[in-house]
């Protein structure tokens, strides 16, 4: 049998594709994992826009972290975002009230609902582990369906998952998609510093280790040393 | 959009087969252009073979964007195999799944035959599609692909005299092998851009048949975008 490649997109994370072997595979479903600070938002809104400057539609769900009307205003610092694709090219969906009452069947048919009427080929949850930390039904199934039925509708789908300090990464989604990247604060000597690591990248020959991040206006993070 | 896809599968005697060349990005877009073109430009019956996911998702989309299904017939060979929970109206499934995709026509020739409890009258479709071509390549070898197609074209031929056009989407840049050979297959190539417009219209045999500047203008939208005048042909 020929041995098939995975089409891929894309991250928008500079110095990240040299690590994953070209980019996020399409369709799939990616969790990126942080402690507060980590740029867990901004990574993700990247991904957004990168895909927005190739003509690729975004989908931009947010729970209950912070609200898309505070979210942009931070992100509007930001060179990379491009206030002409909000409602565009970049489309923000508000999950907050809805998880205030709904079950995760009706989550999930409301999410298909606005996927299939936006036909994204990017999507972000932000963040998903609100959802399991008040969600009454069985989060492992519903982390089973929601991620079959991302990549079902034919989107590379970007998951941010809080962690609380000492946890490297959410457990229960982290079995359920495609790929984990964790984004780390580590505290060395006087300094913070900010670290990347792919530590799961299904069908994909990935880069291991620890790798220096930033943050900066003008790209957002971006990776300082992968050893290629 | 839509016309102008439509009026580029038009005109042929016989069975044919259209590739339709769209980044991977495109193709549940173009699909859907597609069946509006097939079932509401052209008012045609036609029949979807579903291998890349189950069925339910197509049929979501299109009643979502306003497309009629009556006329459609959906042959799903990849639910049984995707642990799926979606809902939606249940399909003939094609249960030896993609892994033998060389049955599949005689599928379709057996549910002409009343032999199980779907019916599928292959007389009265008009086109076929398949969601998508390239996921075959997922679970076949290409020797096996290459058998599927003889005998896809072979069936499709003698159940039909005025002919079942088939129109299949494909990133040619992602399986080259693949899509070299389903060019050997096909009557035209329609070549569409990342921004979905049309970019060029190939007959094989034939020059290059370039699109009209209107067409050239006029965004892929599948949500009542502006239709363009048919593109013309020059062989």
């Amino acid at each position: 049998m020929a041995n098939v490649a995975f089409p891929r997109i894309e991250s928008g994370i500079p110095g990240l594709d040299e690590m994953i072997e070209g980019g996020f595979p399409f369709p799939s479903v990616i969790l990126v994992a942080g402690g507060a600070g980590s740029g867990k938002t901004t990574f993700a809104q990247k991904f957004l826009f990168a895909g927005a400057d190739k003509g690729e539609q975004g989908l931009f769900f947010s729970t209950l972290s912070e609200p898309a009307q505070w979210m942009l205003r931070y992100a509007a610092q930001f060179d990379f975002v491009k206030p002409e694709y909000y409602g565009k090219e970049v489309i923000y969906c508000d999950l907050g009230n809805l998880l205030r009452k709904c079950t995760g069947d009706e989550l999930l048919a409301y999410i298909d609902q606005k996927v299939a009427e936006v036909m994204p080929q990017r999507i972000v949850i932000d963040p998903i582990t609100v959802v399991g930390s008040m969600m009454k039904d069985d989060y492992r199934v519903f982390a089973f369906d929601l991620t079959t039925r991302l990549k079902n509708w034919q989107a590379t789908t970007m998951l941010t998952g809080e962690v609380h300090p000492g946890e490297l990464y959410p457990a229960e989604m982290s079995y359920a998609v495609d790929g984990v990247i964790l984004l780390m604060l580590s505290d060395e000597g006087d300094a913070r510093r900010k670290y990347i690591e792919v530590l799961k990248m299904r069908g994909t020959n990935h880069l291991t280790g620890k790798q220096s991040v930033d943050i900066t206006r003008k790209d957002g993070v971006i990776v300082l040393k992968a050893r290629f | 959009m839509v016309h102008a896809v439509s009026s580029v599968l038009t005109g042929e005697e016989g069975s044919s087969i259209y590739l339709l060349q769209v980044k991977y990005t495109n193709l549940v877009r173009m699909n859907l252009v597609l069946l509006k073109a097939f079932l509401e430009d052209k008012k045609e019956r036609g029949l979807m073979i579903t291998i890349d996911r189950p069925h339910q998702y197509l049929s979501h989309l299109m009643q979502l964007h306003g497309v009629d299904q009556t006329n459609l017939v959906f042959v799903d060979a990849i639910s049984l195999h995707s642990a799926d929970t979606k809902g939606g109206e249940v399909a003939p499934e094609f249960q030896m799944g993609p892994f033998h995709i060389e049955a599949l026509p005689d599928f379709l020739m057996k549910h002409e035959d009343g032999g199980s409890s779907f019916q599928i009258d292959m007389s009265k479709i008009d086109f076929v599609m398949i969601d998508n071509v390239s996921t075959l390549l997922t679970y076949n070898s290409m020797e096996s692909i290459k058998r599927f197609f003889q005998r896809y074209v072979d069936v499709l031929n003698g159940v039909k005299s005025r002919g079942i056009q088939t129109a299949l989407v494909m990133d040619r840049d992602q399986h080259t092998e693949l899509y070299e050979y389903i060019l050997s297959l096909s009557r035209k190539s329609i070549e569409l851009g990342q921004d979905m417009l049309v970019k060029g219209v190939h007959i094989m045999g034939a020059q290059v048949a370039l699109p009209s500047k209107a067409v050239l203008d006029a965004p892929a939208s599948v949500n009542g975008g502006v239709d363009s005048p048919p593109i013309s042909e020059r062989k």
